[in-house]
């Protein structure tokens, strides 16, 4: 860990309204870094990523961007910086198309849009026969892939991926992973979060527990993905 | 609270009213005792109004159209069949309340923004026919030829405008504590529960049905009656009571008071009506001022301004008498 | 096979205005959930903007246009910053409600101003076209057809800008999902003003179309507000395609009923036609129908 992270959060405190969720919360995000978050249910995972991406504030603590606080700014300008986060629940937009949805995430980069689009499309085969269907038809496969599609328009240097394994059969989530595997190989910086360790070996660097909103273990990949008997304890408490 | 713990409280504020309102028209010059029935009037109009939008949650601006049935069979009746005064009141209430059933059937499965759609095209019908009516039945645009209604024309105005006060105060002392004790019943418990979140009434059993159509009959008989005394009162009946302003009018006095609240429709109407009494001076610029204030309350105070009062009245009450205990400290709901 | 003809005819015309005049309050409705109610007031602005610059100033037509169109989006601006920017975050039910009463008083505040402004007495635009075909036996005015082609136009340039344009699919992404828009990097503020001015160009656009076809009173913005309200509705309250199909509907059925039962059944029927969707299909056209039910 070098003092260039390129993420910094830093001791977050906060929740919805008097309801604390997260309690004293730091991780770090390096450049060209994957980092994992995992921890159960509830535990304020999904918490940690809104505010990281500007969607809630924290109480208290800092969040860093390229050495920059980003805890105070407008969502859209956090995105506007190069962070682009696949929400859980992929939050399409429904009664767009397919063409529409991905064009909606070329907001940032409008006149590179056909590029880009022509460019992730080809990483994305099964969106290409459903361009011209409205989102809300789509399988839960599809949407997930058209939520990555739609993130990664916007050029981003950091991917934040909510579960991204979520609901998926075994076969869709291995091609999900092959993408995010892409990416990272592409330079993307990635801070995914998940429930379990399965599918990370090979992909995430570091990981972080995070348990009743405290990070209670960290470490190396290879390490901690291995020790399972470690990942359990921490689990149950 | 419960309704029967109450009643010495309401009785007590009911006398301390009437110990106030009865003496004013020997007091107060004339021009303030027409308004001042207008306002009792009015406040009974928002009040049912309220209860149906505010109270039940389902967004009916059709109340004018059901006061204005109620002043329209009233007088029809007393001119056409030469009833007696107080039952063609009556007959105008039932008359009012078909009216309101009749919008709360299709309504009750809408929601928001659709209600109020469907019960604007119930009114603007009934208006557009009694504005094109040129078969006599109903006037047309003239209204109903004038008729004589509770007093009788021999007196003088003065004799006639001081009754007329007595009858409409009454009006709205009988209907408030009415209303305030269905409110804190079962039934505007399950009002309140319809309001805030259908689903979660309709899970617990009550019936969304029932409690609606209930809300619509109880909310038809107070603008019912509001109407009925209003046709007897001017002694005519005209369709300018449907038209655009006068329902913005009486829109506004819910939503400045404070709808959702027992007493905002009523201190809406006071503000209201006083206000449209002041502005009478400022002549041409009157609309412009009518617009500005409900612009100005609807951007500022979302809520009205009853739950303001209340605050104030605590205030005030707590300087006077400083609480013995916490518990008295506790925010206490203006219901 | 005339009456037909003349049916589809003045169907067209009055469709092509009331899906003008009704996609400012759609798009409105769609983005903010927010009921105009002073949609009228901006339609008898362009209205009247148009006649002083056009009839007083002697400005050609589609100068006045031009002008009127401007100042619709700055009077949408204007309702944007003072109203519903402070009401921002209210939350439902508080915000429908406030929303709804505070353009009330807007449309009262500009039906007044107007009022003050121009006198109660009657006006009435200059047409744009002067002369007539006769076709069969139907008159074909130059002024109406020009009319309505200009809001065919006008339609093909507003969904050109929602389909393709940068502003236009993050307005749409706006009005699906505030928080996914975010996520793209999608100022909503700017978003929303952008709506509301683009909303009242298009109502001022109709009110000038309107006005070269009726007289100009101050009062004159509430019937044409029933029928684009109706219109929404039918569509489907917010969506724009479903206003534009639907606007043509009642485009021909008022021009079926002013044949048949006369004028003066043109409003009751429209409103009667408004209950019938209301009951049987509430969701209009293109809406979703778990958006109006309880
Ligand atoms: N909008 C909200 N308002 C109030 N409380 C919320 C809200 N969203 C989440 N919470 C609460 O915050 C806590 C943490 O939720 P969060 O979504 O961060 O969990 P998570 O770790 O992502 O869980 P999961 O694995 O199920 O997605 C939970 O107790 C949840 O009930
Ligand atoms: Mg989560």
């Amino acid at each position: 860990m070098s003092d260039t992270a390129l993420l910094d959060v830093r001791e977050v405190e906060g929740g919805y309204g008097e309801y604390r969720v997260l309690d004293g919360l730091s991780i770090r995000v390096g450049e060209d870094e994957v980092v994992a978050v995992l921890g159960p249910n509830g535990h304020g995972k999904t918490t940690l990523l809104r505010m990281i991406s500007g969607l809630l504030r924290p109480a208290r603590g800092s969040i860093y961007f390229h050495g920059q606080p980003i805890h105070a700014r407008a969502p859209a300008e956090i995105a506007g910086l190069g962070i682009s986060h696949i929400p859980q629940g992929d939050l399409v937009f429904p009664q767009m198309l397919v063409r529409e949805n991905i064009l909606a995430g070329a907001y940032l980069r409008w006149s590179e849009r056909c590029e880009r689009m022509r460019r992730i499309l080809e990483d994305f085969p099964r969106l290409v026969p459903r361009l011209n269907v409205p989102a809300r038809v789509l399988s839960g496969g599809e949407r997930r892939m058209l939520a990555l599609a739609r993130g990664l328009m916007g050029g981003p240097q950091l991917l934040i991926v909510d579960e991204p394994s979520l609901g998926l059969a075994p076969s869709v989530r291995d091609s999900v992973y092959a993408l995010l595997r892409k990416c990272a190989g592409d330079g993307i910086s990635m801070l995914l979060v998940e429930e379990k360790a399965t599918h990370l070996e090979g992909l995430a660097d570091r990981v972080y527990v995070v348990e009743s909103g405290r990070v209670v273990l960290e470490g190396a990949a290879v390490e901690i993905l291995r020790d399972r008997s470690q990942l359990l304890r921490a689990y149950m408490g | 609270m419960g309704v029967r713990e109450s009643l010495p409280r309401i009785s007590a504020t009911l006398l301390a009213l009437l110990a106030v309102a009865a003496p004013l028209p020997f007091i107060l010059p004339e021009y303030m005792i027409t308004t001042l029935i207008m306002f009792f009037i009015w406040a009974v109009v928002a009040q049912s109004w309220n209860l149906v939008w505010g109270i039940a949650g389902v967004w009916t601006l059709g109340q004018m159209a059901i006061f204005a049935m109620a002043g329209y069979v009233t007088g029809w009746l007393i001119l056409h069949l030469g009833l007696s005064p107080y039952l063609a009141a009556v007959l105008g209430i039932v008359g009012a309340v078909a009216a309101s059933v009749v919008m709360a059937l299709p309504s009750i499965r809408l929601r928001g923004v659709y209600v109020i759609l469907m019960t604007i095209s119930f009114h603007e019908i009934f208006r557009i026919l009694l504005t094109t009516d040129t078969s006599g039945f109903t006037g047309g645009i003239f209204g109903l030829p004038p008729f004589e209604g509770f007093v009788s024309g021999d007196l003088g105005f003065g004799e006639r405008t001081l009754i007329q006060y007595y009858i409409a105060l009454a009006m709205l002392l009988v209907t408030a504590p009415i209303v305030w004790c269905i409110l804190h019943s079962r039934l505007g418990l399950a009002f309140k529960a319809m309001g805030q979140n259908p689903l979660y009434a309709a899970a617990r059993g009550i019936s969304i049905f029932r409690t609606q159509v209930l809300a619509f009959i109880i909310s038809g008989v107070l603008a019912g009656a509001a109407g009925a005394y209003w046709a007897q009162y001017f002694g005519t009946m005209q369709p300018a009571v449907l038209s655009y302003d006068t329902m913005v009018m009486v829109f506004a006095m819910m939503v400045v008071g404070g709808w959702a609240s027992f007493s905002g429709p009523i201190l809406g109407a006071f503000i209201m009506v006083w206000l449209s009494e002041l502005l009478h001076a400022t002549h041409e610029l009157r609309e412009l001022l009518l617009g500005l204030v409900i612009f100005v309350v609807s951007v500022t105070l979302p809520d009205g301004f009853a739950p303001k009062c209340a605050r104030l009245l605590r205030l005030i009450r707590e300087k006077a008498a400083p609480p013995r205990d916490a518990a008295a400290r506790l925010p206490v709901r203006d219901r | 096979m005339n009456t037909a003809v003349s049916i589809v005819y003045t169907g067209f015309v009055l469709g092509s205005i009331f899906a003008t005049s009704a996609v400012g309050l759609a798009l409105m409705y769609g983005t903010l959930r927010f009921l105009n109610l002073a949609h009228g007031g901006f339609l008898i602005v362009g209205g009247y903007v148009a006649w002083l610059v056009a009839d007083r100033l002697g400005v050609p037509f589609y100068l006045a246009m031009v002008i009127a169109t401007v100042a619709g989006a700055g009077l949408g601006l204007l309702t944007y910053f003072s109203m519903l920017r402070p009401l921002l975050g209210v939350g439902s039910p508080r915000w429908d409600i406030a929303t709804i009463m505070a353009s009330v008083g807007l449309a009262i505040i500009i039906e007044a101003v107007i009022l003050l402004v121009f006198g109660p007495r009657l006006k009435s635009l200059p047409p744009a076209i002067d002369g007539k075909i006769i076709v069969g036996t139907i008159v074909v005015q130059y002024n109406a057809l020009f009319i309505g082609v200009l809001a065919v136009l006008i339609l093909v340039v507003t969904h050109w800008f929602l389909k393709s344009s940068r502003s236009g699919i993050a307005l749409r992404a706006v009005a699906e999902n505030v928080q996914a828009a975010y996520l793209m990097g999608i100022p909503s503020g700017r978003v929303f003003a952008s709506t509301v001015a683009i909303a009242g160009a298009l109502a001022t656009a109709a009110g000038v179309l309107l006005g070269s076809f009726y007289l100009l009173r101050p009062s004159g913005g509430l019937d044409p507000m029933m029928t684009a309200i109706v219109v929404v509705v039918f569509g489907g309250l917010g969506s724009i395609p479903g206003t534009i199909v639907a606007a043509y509907i009642i485009g021909m059925l008022q021009a079926a009923v002013s044949v048949f039962l006369g004028v003066k059944w043109a409003s009751p029927v429209l409103f009667a036609f408004m209950i019938l969707v209301l009951i049987v299909r509430p969701y209009g056209l293109y809406g979703r129908p778990e958006d109006v039910r309880v």
